[in-house]
């Protein structure tokens, strides 16, 4: 028996995807919803990323929080992100949500923006950045040595839910990653 | 370590450590448990660390942070990450300038708190000078690496 298909977020989202995409196929699976506790018990403004496991309106609210960050937020100079990004990522968060992918963190890009990361098995990542720059980088990577960069404009934001859902690689199921 | 902090030495070795501050928000759990570093969370350029060679890890938490942690990555991994980037900019932009992204020791000399020898940047070579703007795919790709390279050697409680 394969290892159990790992269930995040919380219940309205995952029965939204299914009722997109239909009931997973997990023959020989098992299914164990996990809701991970957030990293931190930090304040808005205070601390600048969340584990995103309440949602979509969490989320979005999560995504909000970062307009009250300022300037030089981890001492290394980063720039706040501004509030094009931050509309632009709350925008993204809806369709990414609606196609049950719902990122491990939002956080505030080190060079300005918003970043989503999702954390897959086997070495695999992939980041969504609402850009400073009023575009969205798409960043995919199959393991250590492996990166591969994308830039898209905010007109083209369905396609980045495209991107993301073929990289993220459900294999027919909806909001499960398998281990 | 040298009486002069102005002494500059780019002799870095391969295996030489170096140090990156880590807040809790910086890392995330992997599906084993560990932490790994947040790629979206780095900034590139300007990317400050401290070097080993000068220094001991634990003081990139002084004198602000000591409830942070850190990741250390060695120069090797700085010049492979580059490496496998640039290669990636060739083969996308053939007539691109060369990048190469390596440690740069920046001593910060400032007689008072903030002072630190073993301060070192993580700087883009672009045609063979030092640039703030590599080519951004290609910033991107080296930092995705870079972070995948990084071993969290003290985690942050805060």
């Amino acid at each position: 028996m394969s290892q159990p298909a790992t269930i995040r977020s919380s219940a309205p989202e995952i029965l939204l995807g299914f009722a997109i995409l239909g009931w997973p196929s997990l023959a020989d699976s098992e299914i164990a919803i996990v809701s991970p506790a957030p990293t931190d018990g930090g304040r808005p403004g205070i601390h600048h990323s969340r584990r995103l496991p309440l949602g979509l309106t969490q989320a979005l609210e999560e995504i909000s929080a970062l307009r009250s960050i300022e300037d030089n937020w981890n001492g290394y100079g980063s720039p706040a992100p501004t509030l094009q990004a931050i509309n632009a990522a709350r925008d993204l968060a809806v369709r990414l949500f609606a196609r049950s992918l719902s990122p491990d963190t939002a956080t505030a890009a080190g060079e300005g923006g918003v970043a989503f990361t999702f954390l897959l098995p086997a070495g695999r990542q992939l980041t969504i950045e609402s850009t400073n720059e009023d575009d969205f980088l798409v960043v995919t990577s199959e393991g250590r040595d492996d990166a591969n960069a994308y830039e898209y404009d905010h007109a083209d934001i369905d396609e980045v839910v495209e991107v993301a859902w073929a990289f993220v690689g459900l294999q027919g199921t909806s909001h499960a990653r398998r281990a | 370590m040298p009486d002069d902090c102005e002494a500059i030495d780019n002799d870095f070795a391969l295996d030489e450590l170096l140090v990156y501050r880590l807040r809790t928000d910086d890392v995330i759990p992997d599906e084993h448990g560990a932490l790994a570093v947040i790629p979206g969370n780095l900034r590139m350029p300007d990317f400050s660390v401290n070097r080993t060679k000068f220094s001991d890890p634990d003081w990139v938490l002084y004198p602000h942070w000591p409830e942070m942690g850190y990741a250390t990555f060695s120069v090797g991994d700085v010049l492979e990450a580059g490496a496998i980037a640039a290669e990636k900019l060739r083969a996308r932009e053939p007539k691109a300038a060369t990048h190469e992204f390596k440690p740069v020791h920046e001593p910060i000399c400032e007689f008072n708190e903030n002072w630190n020898f073993a301060h070192t940047s993580v700087v883009c070579f672009k045609a063979g000078k030092p640039k703030k703007s590599p080519a951004r795919l290609a910033r991107f790709e080296f930092r995705q690496l870079l972070a995948s390279r990084m071993k969290i050697a003290k985690r942050p409680s805060r």
